[in-house]
């Protein structure tokens, strides 16, 4: 029997594979196509302290395999989703992770002292690619000490293992994650979306309300991949991986260059059974290539 | 019950100067799928280029034979593959998707309210009103002659068709909304069903309620996933206690309640 299970920072999954937040609601929209308990994980829609109304005008734009979006992160705020979404989650057989976002370090403190002591929550998934509206609207992400102080806020006030999600939008992601992981962090999830624009010549306008958005799809694989690469070099955290994936070889790609576990985005976009079938996928793959547990393959990627 | 499934292109012909109707093999969506729903159209089986899926509202349902059809318009990438497609050809396909019409018993006389593309939902529309008995009165706005489609089906529907052009080349000269004045002084009429460009359905509404007359339409948006997750697709809608909320037009819709819905774009 080929072992598929993982732990993820003291996360526990049978599975390496689970939806990213923003692309899987909390789980009731993709329950009308598969049991979501076959899946290793969720990562909740980003939940803020108060609800959200996210961005004003056009939120979508495809591009040459992928998408830019600027939802900005419209949510109901923590206490809806402790009401009425976590105890449907709590029923599910799958890691619930949370990911929570914020404006400041009040928000991020605020929201995970909501959070904090209910059951049924396996993790929290920190966004920190959010503008920090006191600095400007630099993204927390992009900065190590910010990124670090979101983390050591979060870290004080819960046990549940914190897992920093990083912005691609910097030069150096390696240290990012260092200075995560100094303050606390127990894992890292990477990467999040690429910032972006999408240009209609016709009325020589954005596409997209907010101007500018975050790409994902295929197209921003090969960055996530060599992120994830250079992040496993530098931490000794576990990975989440994810940037992309749409196949099971994906995934596989991301657990080689050092991911604990893998998060399918937009991918549930085009094809609602993108996740099952990347679950199944990785399960074939093992076995014909004859490794009875899946944490083998962790990192191992092969050079020179 | 939605699905992700493999559908077959049976046909896929004109229907006027850059519009396309599409009859699709896709037995397990014609079983279940009501007027108003649409499908998630993927050009090519299993490729990411280009990468969304387009949503269509279902224009025919043929439960029988298994087929649904899609009427389109050319506009870019995804419409242009699709116009190539032959007999044969597969097409990956997620549907039925979102909230039909609701069609209650005691409404005896319709008015269907079309604007150009959006008369493919009121077209399997009128083929369950004519089930039910109903008359039916269906009111088209285009720009031109040419650019008049689904008409000749509402006829053989027994409805009762009236046509108006911006340019006057076929019907009465001016907007689809002043025969609905027109009718609706006339007539007594029920409900209305209304789909098209979203100024022509803000003005039906505001006829339809001018006249104490309920009504629902149905939003078409701009759709990352089709299936409620994407939150690229929201609509405002009022609520009953004068606040506004934001609702997913594939999810929560796309049909809503004429009276309630925020037409500020």
């Amino acid at each position: 029997m080929t072992k598929t299970a993982v732990n993820i920072a003291g996360i526990a999954m049978k599975n390496p594979v689970c939806t990213a937040s923003g692309t899987f609601g909390y789980g009731d929209e993709f329950g009308k196509f598969y049991d979501i308990s076959r899946l290793g994980g969720i990562m909740v829609k980003g939940v803020s302290a108060e609800p959200w109304l996210g961005n004003k005008g056009v939120r979508i734009a495809e591009t040459a395999s992928g998408m830019l979006n600027s939802v900005g992160l419209q949510n109901p705020g923590v206490d809806y989703f402790l009401e009425h979404y976590l105890p449907k989650l709590r029923k599910k057989d799958l890691a619930v992770i949370v990911n929570m976002v914020g404006h400041s370090v009040e928000e991020y403190a605020a929201a995970v002292e909501k959070l904090d002591g209910h059951e049924g929550i396996a993790g929290l998934e920190v966004n920190i690619s959010c503008p920090n509206l006191k600095a400007g609207g630099l993204a927390y992400g992009t900065d190590p000490k910010m990124a670090a102080e979101v983390t050591t806020e979060v870290r004080k006030r819960t046990k549940l293992p914190v897992i920093m999600k990083l912005s691609p939008n910097v030069t150096s992601i390696a240290e990012i994650a260092r200075a995560v992981e100094a303050a606390g962090a127990d894992g890292v999830s990477l990467i999040n979306t690429l910032l972006g624009m999408a240009i209609d010549v016709k009325t020589r306008r954005p596409i997209l309300g907010n101007v500018v958005g975050g790409l994902s799809g295929p197209v921003i694989k090969p960055v996530a991949l060599r992120m994830v690469w250079q992040v496993h070099q530098a931490v000794q955290i576990p990975i989440i991986g994810r940037g992309g994936i749409v196949t099971a070889s994906d995934a596989i790609e991301f657990m080689l260059v050092g991911a604990t576990g893998v998060a399918i985005g937009c991918g549930n976009f085009i094809n609602p059974m993108t996740a099952v079938e990347v679950v199944d996928g990785i399960k074939e793959w093992l076995d014909k290539e004859g490794v009875t547990d899946i944490n083998e393959i962790i990192g191992g990627l092969r050079i020179g | 019950m939605v699905l992700s499934a493999k559908g077959q292109v049976l046909q896929n012909i004109a229907v006027q100067t850059g519009i396309y109707e599409m009859t699709i093999s896709a037995p397990e969506i014609a079983k279940s799928a009501i007027p108003g729903q649409f499908v998630m159209v993927r050009p090519i089986y299993r490729s990411f280029e280009p990468f969304l899926n387009r949503p269509f509202g279902i224009s025919n349902i043929n439960a029988v034979k298994g087929t649904i059809n899609i009427l389109y318009i050319i506009v870019g990438k995804g419409t242009d593959l699709m116009r190539e497609l032959r007999e044969g050809d597969d097409v990956f396909l997620i549907g039925p998707v979102g909230n039909g019409f609701t069609i209650k018993p005691e409404q005896k006389n319709i008015a269907l309210v079309a604007g150009g593309m959006g008369i493919a939902p009121l077209l399997p529309l009128a083929k369950t009103l004519r089930e039910k008995g109903v008359t039916t009165y269906g009111l088209m706005g285009a720009s031109k002659a040419a650019a008049l489609v689904g008409t000749d089906a509402w006829q053989e529907n027994g409805v009762q068709v009236q046509i108006a052009t911006d340019d006057g080349s076929v019907g009465q000269r001016g907007f689809v909304t002043a025969l609905l004045e027109d009718l609706l002084n006339k007539e007594k009429i029920d409900f209305i069903y209304c789909c098209g460009p979203t100024p022509m359905m803000a003005c039906t509404v505001e006829i339809a309620e001018k006249h104490g007359v309920p009504i629902e339409v149905s939003l078409e948006k701009r759709m990352g996933c089709g299936i409620g997750v994407c939150m690229g697709c929201i609509c405002k809608l009022k609520e009953a206690d004068g606040s506004v909320k934001q609702y997913r037009v594939c999810y929560d819709g796309p049909v809503f309640r004429g009276e309630e819905v925020v037409f500020d774009d």
